[in-house]
């Protein structure tokens, strides 16, 4: 949150992303004998700043980044991969033999440079280059928080015995839908799946310095700020928010049901016109900083070793299982995924064969699966993954004289929400626009008009005290939204034998993602659901037109 | 011996020719075959190559492997992964074994001893998968080539001081147990330790395999394991007495290294580092009975190297079914493949039951008498050969019902069960594994 808010205040309402990644990458020197369990310190991957029109402009910033180069030994330009695509096995024998001894002797150089005390950084071609990962166990495409808790669960179960590899287009994670994120979690849900992701989700958060440490370096700090959701209703969602109240409470949440004169009375800068009863959650639900989530599962999948690699996924190679004889007869035979071609930010394409591909991409899984066809073909293959980016802007206001410390996030029965940033009077807002209304996404700009029309009035009467507030800042950001039942799609798809699809979490995947990074885990090393049962979350829903939706409270 | 040679050199010629060099292969061991009626001397001589019952059980193994090898590598017909350098190396590779085997002259079988290493190589980074993760291809060769630079010294020292390389002249031996004599013995014996391999030596094997395609492992852990194991027994002749009072060695160093081996295959969990551990398992005990210089030992010794070199072989190939229908090697992900492959099931056992020495297979003859000749050494030894015979088959059963039992990979639909080219391959290993206990005699010495 507060590299969010301290990137949007020096730009407002344009998020340049994160200036430094916070990735510390794990160089391998000559092998597995130099490479250490924890994370060495001395590459950090330099994000440039958002690329600018004027070439004077990109002048200036090439020179900043070289005299950058030298001023700081610890910068070094993105990883270089070895050029070993050899096709020939004569070449290949020859050249992988010298590439071997070349890298035993820079490592030992650099052994030498380390004992000798020397700081300063090798010369390039002397640093041993990263080997290419041409094959792996499972490939996850996507690096963010739902794809780097997939790698993290899967590493720290497997730790040896299984080669994750992260296919991340942005390490600087500026259009991802994580580090946009509010950073809610709750457990007020009416499904129950749900509910137990985020419980699941609060108790992973609380564990996170213990789960997600890593020797020698800071301890993770989510920040989780446990102040409750508070989600009211008028007259006409009462009902729908007892029923799920009473199912909460059985799900085992610690949640308080309080009609208006109690909410008045608890929260007295609370307008409670027309609201009918609220549910405060009392444990288990608040905030917390999604950006260090994120990271600290990152850091923590590399130094258990999963591979980052820097690059999109532009193709996945298939095979048609048609020797598989089945009894129900579909329009296209069975396909088994081997091999997912990915296009480096230089523009070379190398490609990586997998037993297992799982599908963690956010906003652009839909993409993903038309990669492979998933959308356009016959019968079950004409269903695409119904995951598409829509922008949802969040506004920082600073307002004065509004709720203390002991303010929830609030939801407004019209879906409007604000929460507690900081202790220096910052809030922050937002809404869902209408269906009709939904703003273009080909780019993160924020609309302030949706702000003063729609968000202001709505938290202005809710809460008075908002009524003199100042727009500081905001940002966009994409929700991953399924648009058949706004809740993830998580499991096997019917037609391939290997893909897992994690996505379309619409809003609340920051909360979920260790649960079903968790599952994801599960699913693959022992066959089924163990711990939480998500197979109702199964892509056959879409399929058979059951959409599991979240009843609303209005 | 030449008409194996002059064969396989005809095969190079047709090498672009996939099914004919997999027909000539097969022609190849059925003329092997044909003189199995030999009478344990030394025949086929000619052209500084004779043949004895030892080179030709495992001359005929070679072959037998390399054929099966060209039929499991349909992968690399498929893709068109340069299919004439890969049997070429195929074939020279087989040349090459069979001089070694066959020479008579210790120089000529040094010669090619080394050369044996070049076509494995190229093999092994040629068409492995990731080679350059792991180094396989340094650890191979300079382990083996350091290894057995002193033996080349020893050879020569020897054709200095004896006169002549010839194996059949050089019964009388090295006098003496100290000073030159026994760094003599050990510069002789290192390059077969690490060939073997022995425990302290082992650490290319497991990294070789896992990056070599089938093809590269089948010949591997079922030949080149075993020049090893056929240069130590013709080695130690010569060095008798030294070895006596040294022999303690190799023995601990085997049989304790076998154990903490079979320890190590229960944490693995890629199938064919699994599988390169209990070589290392078994060739330990090979090492054993075999410097304890007694009957008992030799021919347990060459009964286990043969029906190692055919188990193992089969495990690799089926390490290889596995791998290319669901992409991954790693015990974790190819579990319970007995509900999409049953038919597979089938060999899969009957393998892992040769690899744990269980009646009928030839593995249980061999170990018999391996652990007679042991403990005929030392009775207090009766521990650690206990527990590497139980290891062997916890890690066993570990692998086959890790990877058959369970359920599979929450994926709703099978693999292929089984092509009739693999059933084929895994058929030719294991049926003599469980037949030529029957006729022990074609391999046993009659000493």
């Amino acid at each position: 949150m507060f590299y969010v808010l301290r990137t949007c205040s020096r730009h407002p309402g344009k998020y340049r992303g994160a200036e430094w990644s916070q990735v510390w990458s794990t160089c391998s020197y000559g092998g597995r004998k130099w490479g250490r369990r924890g994370v060495t310190t001395s590459t950090r991957t330099f994000c440039p700043p958002q690329e600018s029109q004027s070439s004077r402009k990109i002048q200036q910033n090439k020179e900043q980044e070289r005299e950058n180069q030298y001023e700081n030994p610890y910068q070094s330009k993105k990883p270089e991969y070895q050029r070993d695509q050899y096709d020939n096995p004569w070449q290949r024998t020859v050249g992988i033999l010298s590439n071997d001894i070349k890298n035993y002797f820079a490592g030992i150089r650099l052994m030498f440079r380390h004992i000798s005390g020397l700081q300063g950084d090798p010369v390039p071609d002397q640093v041993p280059k990263l080997t290419w990962p041409s094959h792996c166990d499972v490939l996850v495409v996507g690096g963010g928080v739902m794809g780097s808790s997939i790698a993290y669960h899967l590493k720290e179960r497997a730790l040896q015995g299984l080669n994750v590899v992260v296919v991340e287009e942005d390490s600087c994670y500026k259009r991802a839908s994580t580090g946009l994120s509010v950073g809610g979690i709750r457990q007020q849900f009416s499904v129950p799946e749900n509910i137990q992701l985020s419980q699941y989700g609060v108790e992973f958060l609380r564990q996170s310095p213990k789960l997600l440490a890593i020797e020698g370096m800071d301890p993770p700090r989510v920040q989780f700020h446990p102040h409750g959701y508070l989600s009211l209703a008028s007259e006409a969602g009462l009902n729908q928010l007892e029923e799920n109240y009473k199912l909460q409470v059985e799900m085992g949440a610690k949640l308080k049901f309080m009609h208006a004169e109690e909410l008045k009375n608890t929260f007295p800068w609370l307008n409670t016109d027309g609201i009918e009863a609220g549910v405060l959650g009392l444990e288990n639900e608040g905030w917390f900083d999604p950006w260090d989530l994120l990271f600290s599962l990152r850091r923590k999948a590399i130094s258990l070793g999963a591979q980052y690699v820097n690059g999109k996924v532009t193709g996945l190679k298939c095979k048609d299982l048609d020797d598989v004889i089945l009894e129900v007869h579909y329009s296209s035979p069975i396909k088994n995924l081997n091999s997912a071609e990915v296009t480096l930010p230089n523009g070379e394409k190398r490609s990586i064969t997998f037993a297992v591909l799982v599908i963690a991409a956010g906003a652009w899984s839909g993409e993903v699966g038309h990669l492979v066809g998933i959308g356009d073909g016959k019968g079950i293959m004409a269903v695409p993954i119904p995951v598409e980016p829509r922008k949802r802007y969040v506004y920082c206001v600073h307002a004065p004289e509004g709720p203390g410390l002991d303010a929830p996030l609030v939801i407004d029965p019209n879906g409007t929400y604000f929460r507690r940033e900081g202790l220096g009077g910052l809030y922050l807002c937002g809404q869902s626009p209408e269906e009709n209304d939904e703003p273009p996404i080909d780019d993160l700009e924020v609309d302030e008009t949706f702000f003063m029309n729609n968000v202001w009035p709505t938290i202005a009467n809710r809460v008075p005290s908002f009524e003199n507030l100042k727009l500081k800042t905001s940002w966009a950001g994409y929700y991953d939204y399924n648009t058949f039942d706004q809740n993830g799609i998580i499991g096997l798809h019917p037609l391939f034998s290997n893909m897992f699809i994690a996505t379309g979490f619409t809003g609340h995947g920051i909360q979920q993602a260790a649960g079903v990074g968790r599952a994801i885990m599960e699913c693959i090393l022992e066959g089924k659901y163990c711990t939480i049962n998500l197979e109702r979350f199964g892509f056959e829903r879409i399929l058979m037109n059951e959409p599991l939706f979240e009843k609303n409270i209005y | 011996m030449l008409k194996f040679l002059v064969f396989n050199l005809v095969l190079m010629g047709f090498v672009s020719n996939w099914s004919l060099i997999q027909v000539g292969l097969s022609m190849m061991c059925f003329m092997g075959l044909l003189m199995m009626n030999h009478d344990f001397c030394s025949f086929c001589l000619g052209y500084m190559m004779s043949v004895d019952y030892l080179s030709y059980i495992l001359i005929v193994l070679s072959v037998w492997i390399v054929m099966l090898m060209v039929f499991s590598s349909t992968v690399v017909k498929k893709m068109g992964n340069f299919c004439v350098g890969f049997l070429s190396v195929n074939l020279i590779l087989l040349m090459v074994l069979v001089l070694t085997f066959s020479s008579v002259n210790y120089l000529m079988f040094y010669i090619s001893f080394e050369s044996s290493l070049v076509p494995m190589l190229v093999l092994i980074l040629g068409w492995g998968y990731q080679p350059e993760r792991i180094q396989a291809g340094i650890y191979m060769l300079f382990y083996t080539l350091f290894a057995s630079l002193p033996l080349l010294v020893s050879l020569l020292s020897l054709y200095k001081s004896e006169g002549s390389l010839n194996m059949g002249l050089l019964l009388s031996g090295v006098i003496g147990y100290q000073g030159t004599s026994l760094l003599w013995y050990f510069c002789s014996v290192l390059a077969f330790m690490v060939k073997l391999p022995l425990f302290m030596f082992h650490l290319w094997l497991p990294k070789a395999h896992v990056e070599a395609p089938v093809a590269g492992s089948m010949v591997l852990a079922g030949v080149l394991l075993k020049l090893g194991g056929y240069g130590l027994i013709r080695i130690l002749g010569v060095f008798s007495e030294v070895n006596k009072m040294f022999c303690w060695v190799w023995v601990s160093l085997g049989i304790l290294g076998g154990v903490i081996v079979s320890l190590m295959c229960l944490r693995q969990v890629d199938m064919k580092s699994l599988i390169a551990y209990s070589s290392v398992a078994h060739m330990g005990l090979v090492l054993s009975g075999l410097v304890v210089m007694g009957g008992w030992g030799l021919n347990g010794a060459v009964v286990v190297m043969v029906g190692h070199g055919l188990c193992s072989s089969g495990l690799f190939c089926l390490a290889n079914m596995v791998y290319e229908r669901l992409g991954s090697r790693s015990l974790m992900i190819s579990k319970g493949l007995l509900n999409v492959m049953p038919n597979m099931g089938l060999w899969w056992f009957l393998l892992v039951a040769g690899n744990m020495a269980a009646p009928p297979t030839l593995n249980l003859m061999g170990e018999i008498s391996l652990i007679i000749s042991v403990v005929s050494w030392s009775k207090l030894i009766m521990f650690s050969v206990g527990m590497l015979s139980f290891f062997s088959a916890c890690y066993t059963l570990y692998m086959y019902s890790l990877s058959q039992h369970g359920l599979f990979l929450n994926a709703l639909f099978s693999c292929c069960s089984g092509k009739v080219v693999e059933y084929f391959v895994l058929l030719m290993h294991s049926v003599p594994l469980n037949i030529m206990i029957v006729k022990g005699s074609l391999i046993l010495c009659d000493l």
